[in-house]
């Protein structure tokens, strides 16, 4: 508990915007957390305001048990990797990942050694006399981790940092990232706005909003129970139905479906949230007859593994994702009307 | 890793902090701009305002408002006012119309041998302002090479025609880099856009070219205005008794002794230069927001007529601009103009306090010049757009104040407030022109600013944030990540600074001393005093040595520029 990073009440403003509102929020040693929301939620300030770079305009930032928020960004030791790399461009690759080690009055031979040993580790020794520019993106971002790395900061920063590569090597480097983070066992913060990356990543994800925190959770939680309409529609992907709830029975505009939830809420003006997987495609000769709504097929997306299928019911569109051998099986194709099942225990209900 | 930290809380309480740091510096510029820039300005304001013993030389110290009343009461006087304005908006809309046509034959036609055409039209920013003048006594004077050798006529260009001809040829390049900066940033497939629904060539010139350009002509227009309306070179030169406000400064203080009419005049100027420089720098920012960084570089061929004109048309400027140059280094080899045209050395046997020792007292001045004033700029820049402390507008209004006073006004304002008996710079630091040195450098403080907070504009955030993060302090991360990074940047601004220092007239005309002489004011002089082959001979050194520093500067520039883009 000592060692963790503690942010209590922080709450930032710019001039009249209020950037973040009063979060609280703590880091365990060794944990790999991420900020995940849209652009404007307020990940970034956090993440700066954790590197030092912003001043917070009330709360505190706790970590070791002292409060840190006077200290300067130099004195705190905390790595941090930017989505521009920031590599300097003048410096060769060595010289980058040396100037913390520099910086921080290392002996010359310790330097030597752990550029070369950092660059071993992110795979780039042979491009140690090479400048930024003769790079790839993806080479640049190794170069910009192992810079951050190199003088051992007891906390890493990743804001972004694999927003301007391209998809592929997007995958395969945080990957890369989290192995490293692992054998290392370096607390590390990451700040994304893409939900793929955050649950694959990490060991804690915190869903923000507006400046506030909507949930903070393990992956799988933040898929499987979202806490609030906000998280199941931000995480993932969700059919809504929005309506009046009464004895588990949900009155839509356009059907009435049954609800079996252990949900707290049981009655009142809200929205049952499904994931697409969760619904079933029945064949016309199907016995269900209870939660079925007859629509129109009028989209199909080819997703490798799984079809997403879009179908229309009046103005309302259900999304359905289903295997693609059973679509194959089905063979169903665009503007036929199709029965969709929803399942009555698969919904998750949130109030409006 | 525990050992790392508690260095760092050790170091704690010894190192200042960066923002003390960027207090201090930020407030040296700014408190150094307070008391050459803003105290000078002030003072004449004042002085203006203060009753003038002329029998004692002395203000009496009494506030009144009878020297404006004087002047505007003085028909006499008021001439010096509308004749200036007259010269300003004829110089003005000649320059705009020439410089745009150039420009727009330069960035949305397809002549040929465009860079060599930039560089030409640039060619009068090496020559001081009352070169143009110079030149066109040579050409068109009383006994100048046309007028007289070639048509006999007894016509000539003295007075307002010949400032206002002046006027045009110095200010050309001044107006042509915005007005090629405009073009350039317009996106050229707006036209393309406009061709394909139908609009002729003259239609989509007038529709489309000219209103998306409109603000880069307006920030031009008010440029030259305040350029023509604030030189003093020129008119003094070939004005011939025609008064304007810059002269009128002159021979008030320096000729009659009146520092009453003096300030009064220098306030009456400030008046319309103010005003010009607000509104170019207002539509500089509106057409700064036009800017597409989508703007398409690549021009579709041009109709054979229309590029037959555009070829014509520049290669006449040109020639003009070259004609101009050439016919005073010309003129210094020649033995008595018009009368005598044996070549001869004679004319670079100054026979001037300092003699030869002018251009080289302007020399070092001005690499002095050069080198505080690119990296104060920088500092500057730095400060306003990275650091942004509290007092980051007021900076960076300080800063951008010098482009509105002219020159004429900061050189009577130094004279009027730091060679007075009760403090006397000069005699502090006997024999050191520091009082030159400070003046051109403050004069000259807008431009230096403004191209350094580009360049910083351009570095990004994260660069500055990754060596904080990584432990530097400010003066490390300056050091070794903020000047490597902005050293184009820094020799341009040097240069900048260099030539305006050779060049300059009217900023020093008031501070040069019996110690201190510089080329520049030594060509005024040797021209007044009817030497007009030696002040051609000074010309041509000026231009020789700003040349030949340019091309020394320009090479280390290519090298790293080439170096910078090779890194981006």
């Amino acid at each position: 508990m000592a060692e963790n990073l503690i942010l209590k009440d922080i709450s930032k403003s710019f001039d009249k915007f209020q950037a973040v509102k009063k979060i609280n929020l703590e880091v365990g040693k060794g944990e790999f957390l991420t900020l995940l929301g849209p652009s404007g939620c307020g990940k970034s300030t956090t993440l700066r305001m954790i590197a030092g770079f912003e001043a917070p305009t009330a709360g505190e930032i706790i970590y070791k048990g002292n409060v840190i928020n006077d200290l300067t960004p130099q004195k705190r030791n905390f790595g941090i990797v930017f989505q521009s790399y920031a590599l300097f461009p003048h410096m060769k690759v060595s010289d980058n990942v040396a100037f913390g080690l520099r910086m921080h009055k290392y002996p010359k031979d310790k330097i030597n050694s752990r550029v070369d040993e950092f660059l071993d580790i992110v795979g780039l020794k042979n491009a140690k006399h090479k400048y930024p520019s003769e790079l790839s993106g993806g080479m640049q971002q190794r170069v910009a981790l192992a810079r951050a790395l190199a003088p051992s900061p007891e906390v890493l920063l990743l804001d972004e940092p694999l927003s301007a590569l391209d998809a592929k090597i997007r995958v395969k480097l945080r990957a890369e990232i989290k192995e490293l983070q692992t054998e290392l066992g370096i607390t590390t913060i990451y700040v994304t706005h893409d939900q793929e990356e955050a649950l694959a990543i990490s060991d804690r994800v915190v869903i923000m909003n507006q400046g506030t925190i909507e949930q903070i959770d393990v992956p799988v939680e933040i898929y499987k129970t979202p806490t609030s309409k906000y998280v199941a529609d931000f995480v993932g992907t969700s059919n809504f139905f929005e309506g009046e709830l009464n004895n588990g029975i949900l009155k839509t505009k356009n059907c009435t479906i049954k609800i079996n939830s252990s949900s707290k809420i049981t009655s009142g003006n809200i929205t049952a949230s499904m994931r697409p997987e969760q619904l079933e495609i029945i064949d016309g000769d199907s016995k269900i007859t209870e939660n079925v709504i007859k629509g129109k097929l009028i989209v199909i997306i080819y997703l490798g593994l799984i079809i997403r299928l879009i179908i229309r019911k009046n103005d309302h569109e259900i999304i359905v994702d289903i295997l693609e051998k059973d679509f194959t099986r089905m063979k169903m194709v665009r503007g036929q009307d199709v029965k969709v099942h929803f399942p009555s225990d698969g919904f998750l209900i949130f109030n409006n | 890793m525990s050992t790392i930290s508690t260095k760092n809380l050790q170091s704690n309480k010894t190192i200042l902090e960066d923002r003390h740091i960027v207090y201090i510096i930020g407030g040296i510029i700014g408190i150094f701009l307070l008391i050459f820039l803003a105290l000078p300005v002030l003072n004449i304001i004042r002085l203006s305002f203060t009753e003038y013993a002329p029998k004692q030389f002395e203000f009496t110290g009494k506030l009144t408002t009878k020297n404006f009343v004087d002047y505007f009461t003085d028909s006499n006087m008021i001439q010096s006012l509308l004749n200036s304005l007259w010269i300003a908006v004829w110089s003005m809309l000649f320059t705009t119309v020439f410089a745009f046509i150039f420009a727009y034959g330069l960035t949305r036609t397809t002549i040929r041998w465009k860079k060599s055409l930039y560089y030409i039209a640039m060619i009068p920013l090496v020559a001081p302002s009352m070169l143009q003048a110079m030149a066109l006594i040579s050409l068109f004077g009383s006994n100048g090479l046309i007028t007289s050798g070639l048509l006999h006529t007894d016509w000539n260009i003295y007075g307002p025609n010949g400032i206002i001809v002046s006027e045009v040829l110095y200010c050309f390049p001044h107006a042509m880099v915005i007005l090629y900066t405009t073009l350039s940033a317009v996106d050229s497939r707006l036209d393309e856009a406009a061709a394909s629904l139908g609009a002729s060539g003259w239609t989509s010139f007038f529709k489309i070219t000219i209103p998306t350009a409109r603000y880069g002509i307006f920030s031009a227009a008010a440029l030259v205005f305040n350029l023509a309306i604030t030189d003093f070179g020129n008119p003094i030169i070939i004005g011939r008794g025609y008064k304007v406000l810059a002269t009128e400064i002159y021979l008030q203080v320096i000729g009659m002794q009146r520092f009453d009419l003096g300030t009064t005049v220098a306030v009456i100027l400030m008046v319309p230069s103010v005003t010009a420089f607000l509104l170019n720098y207002y539509f500089t920012k509106k057409s700064a927001s036009m800017i597409s960084s989508l703007a398409n570089p690549e021009i579709p061929p041009t109709r054979p007529a229309k590029k037959t004109f555009f070829t014509i048309y520049s290669w006449l400027v040109a020639f003009v601009l070259v004609s101009i140059i050439g016919i005073i280094v010309y003129k210094s080899f020649v033995k008595v103009w018009m009368y005598d045209w044996t070549l001869t050395l004679d004319h670079f046997n100054f026979r001037i306090p300092g003699g030869l020792g002018v251009l080289w007292t302007s020399l070092w001045i001005s690499l002095a010049v050069g080198f505080f004033g690119a990296f104060l700029t920088m500092l500057n820049g730095y400060i306003i757009e990275k650091k942004n402390p509290f007092f980051a507008q007021p900076l960076y209004l300080l800063s951008i104040i010098p482009a509105a006073i002219p020159g004429l006004v900061m050189g009577l304002g130094y004279i009027l407030i730091f060679n007075t008996r009760f403090m006397n710079l000069d005699d502090i630091l006997y024999g050191m022109p520091l009082l030159i040195v400070i003046n051109v450098l403050v004069s000259n403080f807008t431009l230096g600013t403004l191209s350094s907070i580009t360049n910083m504009k351009n570095i990004d955030n994260s660069m500055d944030e990754a060596a904080t993060s990584l432990g530097a302090g400010i003066t490390n991360t300056f050091i070794k990540v903020i000047f490597p990074l902005s050293k184009v940047s820094f020799m341009s601004n040097l240069i900048y600074y260099f030539m305006r220092s050779m060049v300059t007239v009217s900023a020093v005309i008031f501070l040069i001393s019996p110690d201190v002489h510089l080329a520049a004011v030594s060509v005024i002089n040797l021209e007044k005093d009817g030497k007009d082959g030696s002040s051609a001979a000074m010309s041509t050194l000026i231009i020789l040595v700003v040349v030949l520093v340019l091309v020394v500067f320009g090479f280390f520039t290519r090298k790293k520029k080439d170096a910078v883009l090779t890194e981006e």
